[in-house]
């Protein structure tokens, strides 16, 4: 859970985020998690789809609707930008030069300020304007080309967000790590940070292997450096389990298995008739390393992660009253559930956030208002508009639907674990 | 960079070490203790079976390492900001250091501990290797095409995230944990993992949605092969994505037809679409249509190797990767920082040539000895 000392790590820090997507909001969420003031910054002339599955993006930050291209709209961005710690923006280069909010508008009203910007590829050098998304990042970062069959078009990271959540993380801890600077030398700073750069650095290890002559490429789920490695499929439909043994598992293995001898074919027949979680226990109790592929459900049902408070239940309007539904806690596991505000809608807090930190008048907010450059974006309904479930699982979108899903609050009930344990 | 701060890195593991790295390039003091007979990295072979000890060097550059006894150690934790490291009893045990360390030693700030389940939960003792965590968290699940197994991401990814959330965690803690409190991370990497899935966790916390991998693959194009490579191809959103462009940018009129315009009709005539959409590509280079695609504001991108990287003109530009020596072998090629800042950057500097070798100058410099 998330330790008590870390608990309003980032009280009296404000960040104004001028932000889209999923890299951004994903790093500021977490400065969120840590008691920081988030103040979102959208358009609000689109409206919006409900924002529920995107609460791990939008929770327990206050909400303000800004049209850059309307009069006054760019002054009451640097109204709101002198008086924060933190102000970033994930958008192009060309973009905040346009509306006159880059790094040195920002710093002439802010000397002080810890400024983000957050690209594709960094905001200079010949690739500086480009822009660029989270699963083009995968692929030019050289993730993809790691990824999946030699003999096939190359693989990805399966979620679609990899690279945003990636350099979200690598965000976060950059701001934590500019604000010690500031605390201690007075000094703020640009950090200019891409997905590109941030998903290279994550292949750290990867590059020196290569640098060193590693015949690096696609291997599907092998790892030489282990006697038995891969995904072996389960009993059941899409079921499978990752076994990772050296030499010192194999008899244990065998045993546990009842096999003669371990070989991959050996395992993968065994494995085959057995249900995916039976193979997990076996091989766990037998001191090998092997997991389940879990899916949602099965994170989601997790004892384990609901015992760490992982996840926590959050009041949801629901058609025909409130229900209960889970979320994660956080990146440093589970925080208290009270702590999480459900999120606001763009332009929710206009008025407080205009009057209260960039001091303007009720006047004043009401003139911006009128002239279009600030405003609200009321969500709309609950978007199901997907085809029934059984198309989509024929044509593979979806692997299945549990129409009776689990009940969420028996296992919020789970014993909590949060005591370590120096055996 | 911020010379005052001091980190101990009491790890045999990818996760923990790239933390303390992470906090050396920030301009920490960071000490690595090493067991007599070394880190288990300085051995582990890359996932192709070569490259010994490679690994090591890009999560260790910059510290210093010590081998030492038990009250030397307490009396350089106690000068520590922070220590990170893997506190289950069978980790430490292989450190030679107690088990309750992780509730009684006493740094100025926190004791982070990376480990694969976390210290507490039903799954605490559990054994795991990155591939083993990649699978327990849900992301394996929905890497790889549908109708096929679940696959592998880049080597060290549970690892590299792991501890690219404990340095966080660590900055944190300066803000809020004092030597008489110091935090107490309890890091668990299947959780930092599970964190990538939340878009798969709603779904079926709300509907009972189950999600499968690659549930795009047929309505998006992704890496199409070229002359001579790949050229990720997504001119825009994959639900709402128009073929017209496509149509004009390979010159096959037909992609426009109707029937190819939505996901849903571009899936119904699957193997027709891409039989008029494959073979254009064949007839020039990666980079040349990444250029003409770039002329007409689609994005593209680059489907770059790793040798790609090492000449590519943007991060040259940036002076992003940087060649470091090494104690004995050839140099490896790392990046110091993972952004730029306007704020002073790091220098190269070598991981520490052998188990030990800075005890003196630790011991002088730590505890004036």
């Amino acid at each position: 859970m998330l330790p008590a000392e870390l608990t309003g790590a980032l009280n009296g820090v404000r960040v104004l985020a001028l932000e889209q997507a999923v890299a951004l909001p994903f790093a500021t969420r977490h400065l969120a998690d840590l008691g920081a003031d988030v103040i979102r910054v959208q358009a609000y002339d689109r409206a919006r789809a409900a924002e529920r599955h995107n609460i791990e993006l939008t929770r327990s930050k206050r909400q303000v609707g800004l049209n850059l291209a309307a009069d006054g709209g760019p002054e009451a961005f640097l109204r709101l930008a002198a008086a924060c710690d933190i102000v970033a923006h994930n958008f192009t280069p060309r973009v905040v030069r346009k509306f006159g909010i880059d790094y040195d508008a920002v710093h002439a009203v802010n000397p002080e300020v810890i400024y983000v910007s957050l690209t594709g590829f960094g905001t200079t050098g010949p690739w500086g304007e480009r822009p660029l998304f989270g699963p083009g990042a995968e692929a030019v970062s050289g993730h993809n080309l790691l990824i999946g069959d030699p003999d096939a078009w190359p693989g990805r990271p399966g979620t679609g967000v990899y690279a945003d959540d990636t350099c979200g993380l690598y965000t976060t801890m950059a701001i934590l790590a500019a604000l010690d600077h500031r605390e201690q030398t007075g000094s703020g700073q640009h950090i200019d940070i891409s997905l590109y750069e941030t998903m290279v650095a994550h292949l750290g290890p990867v590059l020196a292997e290569r640098s060193r002559g590693g015949q690096v490429g696609r291997v599907l789920n092998a790892d030489a450096a282990f006697a038995l490695h891969g995904v072996f499929d389960a009993r059941g439909v899409d079921r499978h389990v990752a076994i990772a043994a050296h030499e010192e598992h194999l008899p244990a293995i065998e045993e546990a298995l009842d096999l003669a001898a371990v070989t991959a074919e050996s395992v993968a027949a065994a494995v085959a008739l057995l249900d995916a979680n039976e193979v997990e226990q076996r091989l766990q109790a037998a001191g090998v390393p092997a997991s389940i592929v879990s899916d949602a459900s099965d994170n989601l049902t997790d004892r384990h992660l609901w015992a760490r408070q992982f996840f926590a239940l959050r009041e949801v309007e629901d058609g025909d009253g409130t229900a209960h539904y889970p979320h994660l806690t956080g990146v440093w596991g589970g925080a208290p559930g009270h702590l999480v505000q459900s999120p606001h809608y763009v332009g929710q807090d206009n008025q407080d956030v205009m009057v209260s930190v960039a001091g303007l008048t009720p006047e004043e907010v009401e003139r911006l208002e009128k002239g279009g450059a600030i405003g609200t974006a009321q969500p709309e309904g609950s978007r199901r508009t997907a085809a029934e479930p059984a198309r989509r699982i024929e044509r593979g979108e979806l692997s299945r639907v549990d129409e009776a899903p689990p009940r969420w609050a028996d296992l919020a009930e789970v014993p909590r674990d949060v005591e370590w344990r120096p055996a | 960079m911020t010379p005052s701060r001091r980190a101990l890195d009491v790890s045999m593991d990818v996760a923990s070490a790239y933390a303390t790295r992470l906090l050396a390039d920030l301009g920490w003091d960071v000490v690595k203790v090493e067991p007599e007979g070394g880190d288990v990295m300085r051995e582990r072979l890359s996932r192709w079976g070569d490259a010994r000890g490679a690994a090591f060097e890009a999560v260790n550059t910059g510290k210093r390492s010590v081998t030492l006894d038990g009250d030397a150690l307490q009396a350089l934790v106690a000068t520590a900001d922070v220590v990170v490291g893997d506190f289950r009893p069978v980790a430490l045990a292989r450190m030679g250091v107690a088990e309750s360390a992780f509730t009684e030693w006493q740094p100025r700030h926190a004791v982070v501990s990376v480990t694969p389940f976390g210290l507490t939960g039903p799954k605490h003792d559990w054994v795991a290797t990155e591939v083993t965590v990649q699978a327990a968290s849900g992301l394996m699940f929905l890497t790889g095409e549908w109708d096929q197994q679940p696959q592998q991401l880049a080597p060290y990814q549970a690892e590299m995230t792991g501890g690219v959330a404990a340095a966080a965690a660590s900055l944190a803690a300066l803000r809020s944990a004092t030597a008489a409190a110091p935090a107490r991370i309890d890091l668990s990497l299947y959780e930092t993992m599970v964190m990538h899935t939340f878009q798969a966790i709603g779904p079926y916390a709300y509907n009972g949605e189950v999600a499968r991998r690659e549930q795009r693959v047929k309505a998006g194009l992704r890496m199409v092969p070229t002359s001579d490579g790949y050229v990720y191809c997504a001119p825009g959103a994959v639900a709402s994505m128009r073929m017209d462009g496509i149509a004009e940018l390979v010159g096959e009129p037909r992609l426009a037809e109707e029937r190819f315009q939505t996901a849903e009709g571009r899936m119904q005539h699957w193997d027709e679409f891409l039989e008029l959409f494959v073979p254009p590509f064949r007839t020039r280079t990666a980079q040349e249509w990444f250029e003409a695609a770039e002329a007409m504001h689609m994005t593209f991108a680059l489907v770059q190797t790793l040798d790609d990287l090492f000449s590519c003109p943007q991060l040259a530009s940036r002076e992003f990767l940087h060649e470091v020596p090494s104690g004995g072998g050839a140099p490896i090629t790392t990046a110091l920082l993972p952004y730029t800042t306007t704020a002073p950057s790091p220098t190269a500097r070598p991981a520490p040539a052998s188990p030990g070798i800075d005890t003196a100058s630790v011991l002088r410099d730590w505890l004036g000895r």
